[in-house]
Order: structure tokens, then C-alpha cells, then sequence
């Protein structure tokens, strides 16, 4: 399984690698912010997409909604990575159409389950 | 107004857009307005726009599948600038469009009309907008139509935005999050990803055996970072006055 990660944070990108891809026997590439995630996702076709929320320019949601709008990756499924934990918070985001959302700060030794259990579900 | 107030106002206005939600699925509600709109303008393509950040992105359309384009290239930037609706009767004769690579290269347009679709707070989120081939204009009645229509695209949108609150179970008041509250949670959560991340894969043996010694400082500090997270928690809580969310 290919999983693209989109996160600004550095740090972040490299923790999710490792979780998905070391600790979860993904496949992971990476991109620093939303317009270069859509352009690898466009190219490379992953099996889901780890999609930060609140990054600077282009933010998860516009980026998702970029995703959904050309024909090769529309049925990508997407999962918000958000910092954004607040309930209220929660509940805008669930309106917004993607697969699942994962709060920060997670598990690193559970993420790829979790991931795989949102594809299966 | 100056640079600086009109980025600020942009991000306002994106803000709201991102308050708003609109969904990027069909909905043919909006499809059939789109429909309308050109046969009252009598024009071959329709299409109601989401002017984001960088893209805009087709919400309904009529006679023209437009998948997300980027901003600068698009019309309906400008038509969310306007005031009133939009007319360009001749694109290659103004100096905003002559040289937009749909006027030159195909669907070489030639008349753009877009009627802003206006927020209940006056924000500009994107346009019902009108196009065709051939150079031309609409007279006052069809400007009227396609501005009413726009209206009524607006409403629509607000009525799926109160449906989709009512359905997630939240209240419209309580999507106002503090900001600050809302800040100092990103601001708190992001860094501490990568630290408990960080000591987990450590604890793990991810990056090999750990002496005794370094084993015990990293439970004193996967204890603490547990701690920090849970203050945090029961923090934003307290600020919302609402119960934490799990994580």
C-alpha cells in the first residue's frame, strides 16, 4: 500500500514515515505543503492520503477539495491529520468529505492500523 | 485600500469560506441553476465557482466539465472583486483576460458574465458565471436573472451548510471556537506529534537497543509528554467549557 503524507511539519512528516512505512510496511512519500501533494498524488496515485490540516497557503480542506475535483485522484481516500481537536473543531471537519480524521498527537505504533481500518470501514 | 488591508480581508474571507464548508460533491440543485442560467442568458456554458486560496473549483456546471484551475488563471477571481455582476463583453479586448489561456487556447471564451455569490456576512465565495464563444453582452433583465440566480444558489448553500450542522450534531454557536483556544491547540498538539511520536518509536526499538540507563530517562519522559498532553486536554476544556476530546 502507497500512502501519501502532506504536513508542513517536518518533524511530523518524519514520525508518520516512519509509523506508516517502518513500523506499518507502507509504502510513504511525502510533500511539505498542499499544492505539492496534489501534484504527487497526481503523479504517483497513492492508496490514501494523510492530508494536514492547517498549513500555511493552501490548507487541508482547499487541498481536498482540489484532490476531489480531478478525475485521477477523486477517489483517493483521504484522511485529515489535524492538530484541530477541539469538538466543535472535530464536527466542522467531518463535514468536509474526507475518509477519516486522525488527531495529534498520535500513536505511532497504531497509525497504520488505524489507517487501514478507516480504508476498510 | 492598502496592501495590507486587502490580505487581511482575503484572509477573513477565506476564513469564512472555510466556516461555510461547501462540499466539492454534484448537487444537482445547483447544476439546475447553473442550466438556467445559461438558457436565460442564452449562453452555451454555466458554471457556479469556488474561489479558494489558490484554486477555484467547479461547483455545478452546464455545457463545460472545468475541473480545479488555478486561481490567476481563472475569471471569476475578478468577479468576486466586483461589485455588482461582471461583464466582459469582449475578453480579447480587456487587458484582464486577453491573454488568460481560455480566451487564447481552447474553449477560447470570448464573453464572460459572473454574479458573485455573496455570503449572508457580504463575503464574495466564488460566482455564478455565464460564458460563450462569441463576443456579446446580456441587457439589463438577463443581468438581473443572473444575479438573482446567484442568490439563490447562496441560499441553497446555506441551507446544505445548516442541514450538514444538524446532522454532525452541533449546534451553529458552537462552531465559533475561541481563536486563541483554537490557536494554542494547534500550536500545542503539532509539536507534541513528533515529541510522543519520537519517544514511542524510541521505546519501541525502532532505532535499536537502548541501554538501561537511556531506557529509564525515556519512560520519565514518555510519563511527562503524557502528562503535558493530558494538561493540554483538560486545558482547551476548560477554555471551551466543553468535554475533552478523546485522542
Amino acid at each position: 500500500m502507497k500512502a501519501l503524507i502532506v504536513d508542513d511539519e517536518e518533524d511530523v512528516r518524519y514520525v508518520a514515515r516512519v509509523s506508516l512505512g517502518n513500523v506499518g510496511g507502507m509504502m510513504v512519500i511525502e510533500a511539505c505543503d498542499g499544492k505539492e501533494g496534489i501534484a504527487r498524488a497526481r503523479a504517483e496515485r497513492p492508496d490514501v492520503i494523510l492530508l494536514d490540516v492547517m498549513m500555511p497557503g493552501m490548507d487541508g480542506p482547499e487541498t481536498l477539495k482540489v484532490l476531489r475535483g480531478y478525475a485521477e485522484t477523486a477517489h483517493i481516500p483521504v484522511v485529515f491529520l489535524t492538530a484541530k481537536g477541539m469538538a466543535a473543531q472535530v464536527s466542522e471537519l467531518e463535514t468536509l468529505g474526507a475518509d477519516g480524521i486522525i488527531l495529534k498527537p498520535f500513536d505511532p505504533l497504531t497509525l497504520a492500523a488505524r489507517v487501514r481500518a478507516i480504508l476498510e470501514s | 485600500m492598502s496592501a495590507s488591508s486587502t490580505a487581511e480581508s482575503e484572509h477573513q474571507r477565506l476564513d469564512a469560506l472555510a466556516r461555510f464548508a461547501i462540499e466539492s460533491t454534484a448537487d444537482p440543485t445547483l447544476d439546475g441553476l447553473a442550466s438556467l442560467a445559461a438558457l436565460i442568458c442564452g449562453a452555451p456554458i454555466a458554471l457556479i465557482t469556488v474561489v479558494e486560496a489558490s484554486h477555484q473549483w467547479t461547483k455545478a456546471r452546464f455545457g463545460m466539465d472545468l475541473g480545479p484551475v488555478e486561481r490567476e488563471s481563472t475569471f471569476c477571481t475578478h468577479a468576486i472583486d466586483s461589485e455588482y455582476v461582471l461583464i466582459v463583453p469582449d475578453t480579447r479586448f480587456d487587458a484582464r483576460f486577453a491573454t488568460n489561456p481560455f480566451v487564447t487556447r481552447r474553449p477560447s471564451i470570448r464573453f464572460y458574465a459572473g454574479a458573485p455569490l455573496i455570503s449572508p456576512e457580504g463575503w464574495r465565495f466564488g460566482a455564478l458565471c455565464v460564458m460563450d464563444h462569441r463576443p456579446r453582452t446580456l441587457d439589463v433583465r438577463k443581468v438581473e436573472s443572473l444575479r438573482l440566480l446567484s442568490r439563490h444558489a447562496m441560499v441553497h448553500l446555506q441551507m446544505r451548510r445548516q442541514l450538514a450542522i444538524g446532522i454532525a450534531g452541533t449546534e451553529p454557536g458552537e462552531l465559533r471556537v475561541p481563536m486563541a483556544a483554537a490557536a494554542v491547540s494547534h500550536g500545542l498538539r503539532t509539536p507534541l506529534t513528533s515529541i510522543r511520536g519520537s519517544l514511542a518509536l524510541l521505546a519501541s526499538g525502532y532505532a535499536g537497543e537502548l541501554p538501561p540507563a537511556a531506557r529509564e530517562m525515556l519512560a520519565i519522559a514518555e510519563r511527562n509528554s503524557v502528562r503535558l498532553g493530558s494538561f493540554i486536554e483538560d486545558m482547551l476544556a476548560e477554555r471551551t467549557g466543553r468535554d475533552r476530546t478523546k485522542v
